[in-house]
């Protein structure tokens, strides 16, 4: 009877390869999704949620657009929707509304010789999109045609990013004679980077218990003096500051994602939670959601891994339609959460050509030393020095990068 | 607030934030739309996934408005949706414009939220060179449309509305190995072809009864006689592959199709009871003929000519032999390896052999009526 098992066993064996044989040709399609379909949702399903016709926002910015579909040149009412998608934008912090601003403005934003309401609001678009050179371009071509407080601070903040200092604090001075506490601010925030750390948050101690301030301004405001403790190491001063802006305004994404850093930085259990509890309501920011990502990653949190794999998702949409918009981001990302320090250097160093503000300084520095190219963060190394950046974390990093 | 009170909040909030963030689908994304392209016959298929979102904004959705746009909406809309897909979406040849037809297919989750699938059926007049593209821009300037037509993706942009087309749509060489392989793979009808050819090859030869017993051949005498079946095959089908492909006329899919699943009851039947008297490898070279003939649809609806026809041509039949010698590697010698039992030749060949028959004859019958009697 031996071999009459043996022979049992060989058929099982036989019929099982000849129906995987067949079982992977039948289950592997050849042709990748040609046949996909997609499904039929029910009638009555709700697949989407917009603003009702009933929404005031929603229902001025369509009579907006039909009093542009009438004329087309109605630049009143192409700056104004402009202005209206933008405000939308930071709101949400969903892009489409850039892209819907930059529609507004229609026929003005190819003319060639725009207005400066224009010219500030394009301005205003291209930042957004991190297209900083042509941003600025258009800021200095605006203050030529008109002085204007708003157009020589965002001038100043576009500088700031770019890490020229020096025309910066010159276009903060020209707000301070318009606008003495948004000039305040506006320097402030300039010093803050460049080595006069606690003249900043002197500066803005005093405009902040003064009754200059209005009340629009103090969130803003405090967020630049949490930023100028975050430089002096004062993580506690600057999240009490971070938590009162965020009071003042949820909805502030800046202060949002600075006090996720300064909780992360902090790197206990509490804050690490903190920094994740942070998300909450804010899923659709990808910045947000990175920091969540990060602290989700260092806290061991069992969901970390559908944290990282959202933003990566997230990520190869980007980079399919050819985005570079979040560099900065996506860097963050490849060092901190996929530990992937060589993949995170080359998108660090691209992120620094762009933009220069601490975080970058830091990532650049993170990122080089963690691949163990110390030599390729010496652009950022040299940066902080020379602009005399205050940060005890990056004083830290500079020893490791040669001179 | 006392320090446990605290922790036990932020662990709250934290389970919070993983809820509602496992929970969003609908991230925030610049506005994009995908358009997936191959070529087919006279003309192009593929889809296109529009994003709800930007098909309301442009073509207003929420007829209540209510705020939920529903699936009795979009079904609605579709008209509208067909009507401004046709003014902002071109596939031409030259200045000869394809004409194109929409049709829903679902709704399909991207990254960013739903998405309305459209299938494209472009008829064209010759082949096709260029699609223009302007959906959504009027709207939003920093839309792009990502097309896909199988060598990498490509992007339509405020700025470009136009991309070539034809030249990159023949499927690269490797592509289209791949394809043979599959198609081998995926189709049972050959693969059951194979088997039924290759259960009885490994038996001894010459060996009538199972009291007498003859020298065992080897395992690489075995695998030479059926590489010479195989390979009639083979030259067989190729040349009618060839022959189809290169556009000479071949007999209507229905028969093909009907003679080559008979093809299969009468080599399984020949196993039970031997029906062909000549060498086997004749009969593999007559039956190679008609299977050919099925393989050639899948090179005619590519549309090709010329060189690029002979490259895929050539790609294809090599897939397909791929395919087949790796089905060999792994079902000769498991047969080799089963043949010294008994109830191998006496019971597992006229019995498996029968099933092939009956399976095949199904076939018959559904592909002569056009009817489905075995799902798959």
């Amino acid at each position: 009877m031996e071999a009459a098992r043996t022979s049992w066993g060989a058929t099982g064996a036989l019929f099982a390869a000849v129906g995987l044989v067949i079982a992977s040709g039948f289950f592997r399609p050849p042709e990748v999704a040609a046949d996909a379909h997609g499904d039929v949702p029910a009638a009555s399903a709700v697949l989407l949620t917009v603003a009702p016709r009933s929404d005031p926002a929603e229902a001025t910015r369509r009579a907006l657009r039909e009093r542009l579909a009438r004329d087309p040149r109605d630049e009143e009412a192409a700056t104004e929707l402009a202005e209206r998608c933008i405000l939308q934008a930071r709101k949400t912090r969903d892009p489409r509304w850039l892209g819907q601003a930059q529609a507004a403005l229609g026929p003005f934003w190819s003319d060639a010789d725009p207005s400066a309401e224009v010219l500030l609001l394009r301005a205003t678009i291209r930042q957004s999109l991190h297209a900083f050179p042509e941003a600025l371009a258009d800021l200095d071509r605006a203050t030529r045609l008109r002085a204007d407080p708003q157009i020589e601070l965002t001038r100043a903040t576009v500088l700031a990013i770019l890490g020229r200092f020096d025309e910066a604090r010159a276009a903060c001075t020209r707000v301070s004679e318009r606008l003495p506490v948004v000039g305040a601010g506006c320097t402030a925030q300039i010093e803050a980077v460049t080595g006069s750390a606690r003249p900043a948050v002197v500066r803005l101690d005093a405009v902040l218990t003064g009754a200059g301030a209005a009340t629009e301004e103090i969130p803003w405001l405090l967020s630049l003096r949490a930023e100028a403790n975050l430089r002096l190491g004062d993580r506690g001063a600057a999240r009490s500051d971070l938590l009162r802006a965020l009071a003042g305004d949820p909805l502030d994404a800046y202060s949002r994602i600075l006090l996720q850093d300064t909780h992360i930085d902090e790197a206990n259990e509490q804050s690490l939670a903190a920094a994740i509890a942070l998300t909450v309501g804010h899923e659709n920011d990808d910045a947000v959601m990175l920091r969540g990502a990060i602290a989700a990653k260092r806290a061991h949190h069992p969901q970390a891994d559908a944290f990282a794999r959202e933003l990566r998702e997230k990520q190869k949409a980007a980079r399919e339609r050819g985005d570079t918009v979040h560099r900065r981001e996506e860097a963050l990302f490849a060092l901190h959460v996929d530990g992937d320090a060589a993949q995170a250097l080359p998108l660090a160093e691209a992120n620094f050509g762009v933009q220069k503000e601490p975080a970058d300084v830091r990532l650049l520095l993170e990122a080089a030393i963690a691949a163990h190219e110390p030599l390729r963060g010496k652009p950022a190394a040299d940066f902080a020095r020379k602009t005399k950046l205050e940060d005890p974390v990056i004083a830290a990093l500079l020893p490791q990068v040669p001179q | 607030m006392s320090r446990p009170l605290q922790r036990a909040l932020a662990g709250l909030l934290a389970a919070l934030a993983i809820f509602g963030a496992t929970k969003a689908a609908e991230a925030h994304k610049p506005s994009d739309a995908y358009l997936v392209l191959a070529a087919k016959g006279d003309g192009a298929r593929g889809h296109l996934d529009v994003a709800l979102r930007d098909l309301h904004d442009t073509l207003d959705l929420d007829r209540d408005g209510a705020g939920q746009i529903t699936g009795a909406e979009v079904d609605e809309a579709f008209p509208r949706v067909e009507k401004y897909l046709a003014e902002h979406l071109a596939l031409r040849g030259g200045a000869n414009k394809c004409i194109l037809h929409f049709s829903q297919n679902g709704i399909v989750p991207h990254s960013d939220g739903p998405y309305l699938r459209v299938e494209i059926d472009a008829a064209c007049t010759g082949s096709v060179t260029d699609v223009d593209y302007s959906l959504f821009f009027r709207r939003d300037p920093q839309h792009h449309g990502l097309l896909d037509a199988g060598d990498g993706a490509k992007i339509f942009t405020n700025e470009v509305r136009t991309l070539p087309l034809a030249a990159n749509m023949a499927p690269g060489f490797l592509a289209m190995v791949r394809d043979g392989i599959f198609h081998i793979w995926t189709g049972a009808d050959h693969l059951l072809f194979l088997v039924t050819l290759l259960l009885p090859a490994v038996l001894f030869k010459g060996r009538k009864t199972a009291d007498e017993p003859h020298e065992p051949e080897t395992l690489r005498a075995t695998f030479a006689g059926i590489l010479k079946t195989v390979t009639a095959f083979t030259v067989a089908h190729s040349l009618t592959l060839a022959a189809g492909a290169l556009g000479l006329p071949t007999p209507a899919s229905m028969l093909v199709e009907s003679a080559i699943a008979a093809s299969i009851v009468l080599a399984a039947l020949d196993n039970v009871r031997p029906l062909f008297t000549g060498r086997r490898w004749v009969v593999a070279f007559g039956l190679g003929l008609l299977h050919g003939f099925g393989f050639s649809g899948v090179l005619r609806d590519l549309g090709l000519r010329g060189p690029p026809l002979l490259k895929a041509l050539l790609a294809f039949n090599g897939g397909v032999e791929i395919g087949q010698v790796a089905v060999l590697a792994v079902v000769v010698p498991l047969l080799f390896s089963l043949r010294r039992f008994r109830w191998y030749e006496r019971r597992a060949v006229p019995i498996a052999s029968l099933v092939v028959a009956m399976i095949a004859a199904v076939w018959i019958v559904e592909r002569v009526t056009g009817r489905e009697l075995i799902p798959g």
